[in-house]
């Protein structure tokens, strides 16, 4: 698993990689607070393109960071997320808080349903 | 009430004989309250799945994940709230894979849960982060979650997913 930043039109992009559980949530979460306290860019895009699980550790970092940059009225976005991923986080109701970019060819996902997705 | 000399029940909980067919494949595992095996434990129950035979067990990856979320939940608020990170503490696991169903039983022997109900609140939670989805998840994504707490003596969590045919 890995993380990195970017900073590009007002916004911190976050990504993250591999498995978001509660192994690698304080490590990212001090990063993120690390970014932004140095930085001014008041939006925050996390990137999930690369993320293959997420519990609620990892949410939690999330919403924890969502809360910061909310309360300075930033805007909070999440992006690339795959199917599962999505659905954790539709499950979570951060649809209310922040947008959240549907995964490209969801409809799709029924179509693999019937082909058999097994690990 | 932290006195281990009561006993501890919670662990020596006995669940009723299932019906959920022939009993295919068992795995009991303790492991170190760390943090890096709760990857460990969702891998197991993974592969104790995909290296089933059993044409029932085909499932998508779809309800494979939902199992892994529910198996993080579970062990994740054994070492965080069970042991309270406290290190050197063991997490058991049990899966029992039945032609029909999968049961997972995560125990700790840590501090206990006051009050189960509570604690299964969606947004309940004792930690300054923690979302208090752990249980909302476990319940979303398995058919039947039980929770045996007892302050002092520590946590069970049984959770059951069935295979539908």
């Amino acid at each position: 698993m890995s993380f990195g930043f970017q900073i590009k039109d007002n916004t911190v992009w976050a990504s993250i990689s591999g498995e978001v559980d509660m192994q690698i949530a304080s490590l990212w979460r001090e990063a993120l607070e690390q970014q932004l306290n140095s930085t001014l860019a008041r939006n925050l895009t996390f990137d999930f393109t690369g993320v293959r699980f997420i519990d609620s550790s990892g949410l939690g970092v999330v919403l924890g960071r969502y809360k910061r940059v909310a309360s300075r009225g930033g805007r909070v976005r999440i992006v690339g997320a795959g199917p599962q991923v999505y659905k954790i986080l539709q499950l979570s109701g951060f649809a209310g808080l922040m947008e959240i970019e549907p995964p490209a060819g969801l409809e799709d996902q029924e179509a693999g349903r019937q082909a058999g997705g097994r690990m | 009430m932290r006195d281990k000399a009561m006993g501890c029940s919670v662990l020596a909980y006995e669940e009723p004989e299932l019906k959920y067919g022939e009993l295919l494949n068992k795995l009991h595992l303790d492991f170190a309250a760390h943090s890096e095996n709760v990857a460990l434990a969702r891998s197991l129950v993974a592969a104790l799945i995909a290296n089933c035979q059993q044409a029932e067990w085909d499932i998508t990856l779809s309800a494979l994940e939902e199992i892994k979320v529910a198996v993080s939940e579970a062990v994740s608020n054994a070492i965080i709230h069970g042991y309270q990170g406290e290190p050197g503490r063991s997490v058991h696991m049990e899966l029992l894979l039945y032609q029909y169903a999968l049961q997972v039983k995560v125990c700790d022997d840590g501090v206990g849960i006051a009050d189960v109900q509570q604690a299964m609140e969606p947004e309940f939670t004792t930690g300054e982060e923690h979302l208090g989805l752990g249980f909302a998840f476990m319940s979303s994504f398995m058919d039947d979650v039980q929770v045996d707490s007892q302050l002092g003596c520590g946590t069970t969590v049984t959770m059951l997913k069935r295979i539908h045919q």
